[in-house]
């Protein structure tokens, strides 16, 4: 079963590709990430989760255009692929059905 | 210089990223640490941004971004090939190979030896499981406030039951002491060392029992534990529990012990050795000092509390005897400082530290420093014999490098090939000096004193030391050869531009190098065999001539001691005879005595008889002899020597008292004669103070007998026959003095001839080097030396020719060699408190042994040179 398991981080980091749309790149990640959760990240750890993200199959790449920026280097965008989508459900649904799950006055304080 | 861009990041890291992040990713990394760096650049200014850079390019560097070197395209067809190749050039290249194999073997044999001897020396007494809380209760002897005189490790009887019942941080405290006694079994004696321990030696060292239970076997007074070895070497057998032996200890007669355990053999690396240990208490002078605090004899060992606040603890043991001995507080207290302080020495650092005096001889750690530095050098003048050979022989493998290249080797490639030949070569040289050591091993023992056994050397570690060892070597005789010879031209070697060989200035550096380290060796050995042949003829200040030490083992049997005596006097050979305590190398009594103002002056006593002064012609100076018909002088006389006098202190003089001296029966004895200082102790100790007296004494060890020159035989023969008549289970020993003066430099000896086999082997080596390199560079100028024949040169005249071409290079070797050979011995030689100068004669003489010995090797070469045909030579080609 290799690959089908989604670690917390890589989940938040497939999510956020997916918010992001046709513009997630390491750094916007990164950023997006550091804006919504207030969590610190290095850039190499998002790009190690992207690598492994797309190894699994949950992302898929391309190289985008050159520009003045970054001293004309190109960026690597990532999109979420159908099977990353299905992931990301699969583990919202998951969340879902045992978050029903809870009774409400369980609360133990 | 470069003006630094601030708007930039740190050049360095940028670079270190490019160098190491693998293609693939590296335009996007690269780009996301640019885009940050632009706009922290912005907000947070160009220091931090270019810190965060170093930071972001530092997270990246893992694994999965890492370039995978591409070290060697390697496939397996090549790896044999190159094996192949390289047990070609082997074979082919007899000579060559031979002196290659011969460097490198001689030189890890000496490696292997010398680590396990170095080995051996740093893991004493590591074996104990409570290792790290075991430490040796040592007393700093204070000469001023500040100033420590002397370090011992010798305490008082009653000191360790108070350290453990005052100290709740000591768990436990373990006196030992050793002697030799007489052991009777079965109707026959023999003398054996006893050791003497108090029962939780067991428990607190690691000395496992085969039989009997640790903790209760030393328990009893009469009880007795064997090691494994002396229970066989007694009893032919382990099951000895119950059996008996009788020990005769101290002045009593003997009595019976029972064995109540068997441990196992005691470790050579262990500081303490037993063979046959028996109870603390029932030591002989156990009885008469264990409340007494004025006497410091055994060792104590101290097992602390693992939880024990060091600092703390070391603090209050410091001054911890003011408790108990008020009479040195009033000492201090008249004095200004304390006279002595507690310090704790770990178990592990006691084998090699010889500043302390204790119970077992300690070694000297430089010692095995300086036997690692020769190992190291023979095996790297090994390798350099590799290396000058590789390059020497590099003209013929020229082409074959050349070829290779052209059809598409790369220098990576080459450079294994080269490793792959110098490894071949180390692995099996690797395997001869396993053998070698496997040979050596019982002879070099014999050399360092050491009990290695090589089974027990066969283990992981050892193995994986030896391998990486091979590597090394095969690394290091590589890696000139590899480097130079792959980065040849192709062109520049078909053109025939290239001129490799003997000339070259590296090859000749390394002969010098070679050279160097071999007149260093030479040279010290000549000088150490001059330093203990100076050590055995010097005048010690007595005469030991013709003197027979007979162990005087009839103390006890008066009537049989008369005999004897009768008989000495009677026999026409013997000229004199005295009694001592003991003879000089037979152990001694030594301690201290303190004036009344509270010096404390260490000093060596013998109990001798009347004659012993004349026996041994020790020079009188003032005074007189003793006077056996005198009544005071066998009851409070002494002689003492220079030394001690000196010490006394110019007011003191012939005829007075030593006041407050007491020790042994004698009280505030009175001087009447002082004699030269001569040399009792080993030359390399500066001579302490002695004291004699003829007070009645029944424990003389030893008789000493003058002979008629060369007659000791007749009255060794006549002497025997009558000792067996009177007592025929007491075994009859001598020795002679001089043999036994000579026994005391065994040390001295041993190192000798360690280092004159390391030199023997160094200089073996070197000339090998030069032989094989002479050989080369002969051959490379054959057609040169064929020209000269047909001009009309003579051998002789090849023979200068070469000589010229090495001459230099061996003057710079002695340029170099020669004061770090002087500097180095003029260190050990302080060492002796007597000691030669070096002379320039003998450094001469050395030197001269070594060029001769290259002369030769080069009039060798010179002869196979002008001998070979002259037509061979110009056709060549």
């Amino acid at each position: 079963m290799k690959g089908t398991y989604l670690g917390e981080f890589e989940e938040l980091v497939l999510l956020t590709v997916g918010a992001l749309y046709d513009e997630a790149y390491g750094v916007a990640v990164m950023d997006e990430i550091k804006n919504e959760t207030k969590r610190g990240v290095n850039i190499s750890a998002i790009h190690s989760a992207l690598r492994r993200l797309e190894e699994k199959g949950f992302v898929k790449s391309r190289m985008g255009g050159a520009t003045n920026e970054r001293g004309g280097r190109r960026k690597r965008y990532f999109v979420l692929t159908s099977y990353g989508k299905k992931a990301l459900d699969d583990a919202q649904s998951l969340r879902m059905k045992l978050y029903n799950r809870i009774p409400n006055m369980s609360f133990g304080n | 210089m470069r003006k630094k861009d601030h708007t930039k990041p740190p050049r360095w890291a940028s670079t270190f990223l490019r160098n190491y992040c693998r293609d693939e990713f590296r335009e996007e990394i690269e780009g996301d640490v640019y885009e940050l760096f632009e706009a922290r650049l912005v907000n947070l200014g160009s220091r931090k941004a270019g810190l965060l850079f170093i930071w972001d390019v530092i997270r990246f560097f893992r694994w999965s971004n890492i370039k995978k070197v591409k070290f060697l395209n390697l496939s397996q067809p090549m790896v044999k090939n190159n094996l192949t190749v390289a047990l070609r050039v082997l074979r082919r290249q007899r000579m060559a190979s031979f002196i290659n194999t011969l460097s490198l073997t001689l030189g890890i044999t000496a490696v292997t030896l010398i680590y396990f001897f170095i080995n051996e020396e740093f893991s004493y007494d590591q074996f104990h499981s409570k290792n790290e809380q075991i430490y040796r209760l040592v007393k700093d002897n204070y000469e001023s406030e500040n100033e420590i005189r002397s370090t011992s490790g010798y305490h008082p009887l009653p000191l360790s039951e108070k350290l453990v019942e005052d100290l709740p941080e000591v768990m436990a405290a373990t006196r030992i002491s050793h002697n030799e006694y007489y052991m009777r079994l079965d109707g026959k004696m023999q003398e054996e060392s006893i050791f003497f321990a108090d029962p939780n030696l067991l428990t607190t060292f690691d000395f496992p029992m085969i039989r009997g239970d640790k903790s209760s076997v030393l328990s009893n007074q009469g009880s007795v534990v064997l090691t494994e070895r002396a229970a066989n070497r007694l009893f032919n057998t382990i099951d000895v529990i119950g059996k008996s032996i009788e020990f005769r200890i101290g002045r009593g007669g003997f009595k019976e012990f029972l064995v109540t355990g068997v441990a196992e053999n005691v470790p050579s690396n262990s500081t303490i050795q037993f063979d046959i240990l028996l109870p603390y208490t029932d030591a002989a002078h156990y009885a008469r000092f264990k409340d007494y605090w004025r006497i410091n004899t055994d060792e104590t060992y101290l097992l602390l509390n693992p939880a024990v606040d060091r600092t703390n603890f070391d603090e209050k043991l410091e001054m911890q005897w003011t408790n108990y001995m008020p009479h040195k507080v009033a000492d201090m207290e008249e004095n200004g400082f304390a006279p002595f302080k507690y310090r704790l020495q770990p178990l592990s650092e006691v084998h090699l530290n010889t500043e302390i005096s204790g119970l077992s001889e300690a070694s000297d750690p430089m010692y095995s420093y300086i036997l690692g530095i020769i190992g190291s050098v023979i095996l790297l003048i090994g390798c350099a014999n590799f290396m000058i050979l590789s390059i020497g022989r590099s003209a013929s493998r020229a082409k074959e490098i050349a070829i290779r290249k052209v059809v598409g080797a790369g220098k990576k490639q080459l450079i294994f090939q080269f490793w792959s030949e110098a490894f071949v070569l180390s692995i099996i040289s690797a395997a001869l000096a396993v053998g070698l050591v496997y040979l050596l091993l019982p002879t070099f023992n014999e050399l360092a004193d050491k009990r290695i056994e090589f089974a027990a050397m066969v283990n992981l570690q050892n193995v994986a030391v030896l391998t990486c060892l091979t590597f090394f070597a095969g690394i290091m005789a590589g890696l000139y050869p590899a480097i130079i010879l792959s980065g040849l031209k192709s062109l520049d070697v078909f053109r025939r531009k290239v001129k490799l060989g003997g000339a070259n200035l590296f090859t000749k550096s390394l002969v010098t190098f070679q050279f160097a380290l071999s007149i260093v060796l030479v040279l010290g050995t000549l000088i150490i065999y001059q330093q203990v042949d100076f050590l055995k003829n010097k005048d010690l200040g007595f005469d030991g001539k013709d003197v027979i030490v007979l162990k005087n083992r009839l103390s006890g049997k008066a009537s049989a001691q008369k005999e004897l005596k009768d008989q000495l006097a009677a026999n026409p050979n013997v000229l004199s005879f005295a009694e001592v305590s003991s003879s000089f190398t037979n152990g001694r009594f030594q301690s201290s005595y303190e004036t009344e103002n509270g010096k404390e002056i260490p000093y060596f006593m013998y109990r001798i008889s009347t004659n012993y002064l004349s026996l041994l012609e020790i020079e009188i100076l003032e005074g007189r002899d003793f006077d056996g018909k005198l009544a005071t002088d066998t009851l409070d006389a002494v002689v003492v020597n220079k030394a001690f006098i000196r010490e006394l202190g110019p007011d003191f003089k012939l005829g007075d008292r030593i006041e407050n001296f007491d020790n042994a029966d004698l009280k505030s004895p009175r001087v009447v004669g002082i004699v030269e200082d001569y040399n009792f102790e080993s030359l390399d100790i500066e001579l302490k103070p002695v004291l004699l007296s003829i007070q009645r004494f029944s424990g003389f060890q030893d008789l000493l007998i003058k002979t008629a020159p060369g007659k000791s035989g007749e009255v060794l023969s006549s002497l025997e026959s009558s000792w067996y008549e009177m007592a025929s289970s007491i075994p009859f020993s001598y020795s002679f003095l001089e043999d036994d003066l000579e026994a005391q430099y065994a040390k001295e000896q041993r190192w000798a001839s360690i280092i004159q086999y390391a030199a023997v082997w160094a200089v073996l080596l070197a000339v090998l080097g030069l032989m094989g390199l002479v050989a080369l560079s002969i051959a490379g100028r054959i057609k040169e030396f064929g020209v000269r024949k047909v001009l009309g040169a003579s051998t002789w005249h090849l023979y200068r020719i070469i000589v010229k071409q090495y001459a230099i290079w061996l003057t710079v070797a002695l340029a170099i060699a020669l004061p770090v050979a002087v500097y180095v011995m003029k260190q050990w030689l302080s060492d002796f408190a007597y000691h030669i100068n070096i002379s320039p004669l003998l450094l001469a003489v050395g030197i001269a042994i070594l060029f001769g010995l290259v002369l030769l090797v080069l009039a060798i070469n010179a002869l196979n040179a002008g001998k070979r045909s002259t037509m061979e030579a110009l056709r060549l080609e």
